[in-house]
């Protein structure tokens, strides 16, 4: 499967929706990546060349420098401050340093958050997700045999998909998302449920700003509203809808390829009450967010008790 | 002929396209693509129409403004390995007044650049084989 990064939910699509057709009785999803073999500069420059590599590489971008472009929107839009984004990237470091699979688990500060080393501005180190090594994997399989491998499996009750223009300056919007949103409407439609329903989540925080995009785009809040909820602490374990309580990209890391893949591991965990001191209350409902390139795949997922 | 390219640094994978919008760039002509069968206008150019697909009826025209509105902007300090010692440098997208929005460096400004600055295209000669456009202060 090759989705960038959104590969990991695309293999677990693909897995489900051959077990539905009745092509396969269970299939094995693994997601790998290897990416600390070669310096941060170099991988910045592959990963740079997912974007679109005639009109926009040559002039230096960068998914820091995509991202930052659109922090520099939402920001001229909403009022949306640094700190604000900032705390995005506090809060995961924080959950992270509880998660023993996390790539780097320390906590940061908010004023360590906000001083960093600048990467593309407005986004510094701390607003920006690992370059990691990572491998998770998920067995996939038809509801009467799961009975066989496991007494608590997780099914998936909602898959939507939703794609945006390769190259970024075709969007009219560089505050949302707009694949996000289609593929969350289609999730939910799937599950029956609604955003309010969702008790936990784990989205795609690539860069900082991307999870405060994803909490509008997912339905969770208005346009403008994340950044004062991330600041409020609404996204914490406790709050109105606890988020990437596993450390996410930013902590955790970003192995390409397995991220998604990751995500489904950590919202088992959720759902069986398996995740000890980061475990949130009742999780019923969780639901995963995984965008690939800028925003060009998205895929959401939303999982449930079988 | 020399083989024309865009930007300082690319990888080319359409050359015959970039050649041709290149080779009017060095004569200051900075060029979008039009479908003949319904008028729809790309800027920066295509091979082909969404709607209509065949190469054959994509006609180059000149921008006919190159005045634009910054959307979005950035400072890149940490860049990618292949340039690493142009950094730092502001890459920013601008709508053009046509509705187009185009990616591209904007230089020469001295304080902190601001959504919803006016922003000009200009032609930036390179080389014998290379040319780019880049934004300056509108």
């Amino acid at each position: 499967m090759e989705s960038a990064c959104a590969t990991g939910t695309a293999a677990i699509i693909t897995a489900a929706n051959m077990i539905r057709s009745g092509q396969r009785d269970t299939v094995l999803v693994v997601g790998v990546e290897k990416m600390t073999a070669v310096s941060s500069s170099v991988a910045t420059e592959l990963m740079a060349r997912a974007g679109d590599l005639r009109w926009e590489f040559p002039f230096g971008t960068s998914f820091p420098g995509y991202y930052a472009m659109m922090a520099s929107a939402h920001m001229a839009r909403y009022g949306t401050t640094k700190e604000m984004i900032s705390k995005v990237g506090v809060k995961n470091h924080y959950y992270g340093s509880k998660n023993k699979y996390a790539h780097i688990q320390k906590e940061v500060s908010m004023e360590e958050a906000l001083n960093a080393v600048k990467i593309a501005d407005p986004l510094n180190l701390y607003d920006c997700s690992l370059i990691s090594d990572g491998a998770a994997a998920v067995l996939l399989t038809k509801d009467d045999l799961a009975k066989n491998f496991t007494d608590t499996p997780i099914s998936i009750n909602g898959i939507g998909m939703g794609s945006d223009t390769m190259r970024m300056a075709d969007r009219k919007s560089l505050t949302e998302l707009v694949g996000a949103q289609k593929a969350s409407k289609e999730a939910y439609q799937m599950a029956g449920v609604e955003p309010s329903d969702v008790d936990v989540a784990e989205v795609h925080d690539c860069f900082t700003i991307a999870e405060l995009m994803a909490m509008e785009d997912l339905g969770f809040y208005k346009p403008g509203e994340a950044g004062p909820a991330v600041l409020d602490e609404q996204t914490y374990i406790g709050g109105k809808i606890p988020i990437n309580v596993d450390g996410g990209l930013k902590s955790k890391g970003h192995p390409l390829g397995a991220t998604g893949v990751s995500q489904a591991v950590e919202l088992r965990k959720q759902l069986l009450g398996e995740a000890g001191e980061r475990q949130v209350d009742g999780v019923d409902v969780a639901l995963s967010h995984n965008v690939g390139q800028t925003g060009q795949f998205v895929n959401v997922l939303i999982y449930g008790r079988a | 002929m020399v083989q024309q390219k865009f930007g300082e640094i690319s990888y080319e994978d359409y050359p015959e396209l970039t050649n041709d919008f290149v080779t009017e760039l060095k004569d200051d002509k900075i060029m979008a693509s039009v479908c003949s069968e319904c008028d729809l206008k790309y800027f920066p150019p295509r091979t082909a129409c969404e709607n209509f697909h065949s190469p054959d009826a994509m006609k180059f025209v000149e921008l006919e403004s190159r005045e634009a509105e910054m959307k979005a902007f950035t400072i890149i300090r940490f860049a990618p390995d292949s340039h690493a010692d142009k950094a730092p440098y502001v890459v920013a997208i601008g709508e053009l007044e046509d509705g187009h929005r185009v990616l591209a460096q904007l230089v020469g400004v001295t304080s902190l650049p601001k959504i919803g600055m006016k922003l000009k295209l200009k032609v930036q000669n390179v080389s014998e084989d290379r040319a780019y456009y880049k934004f300056v202060k509108g």
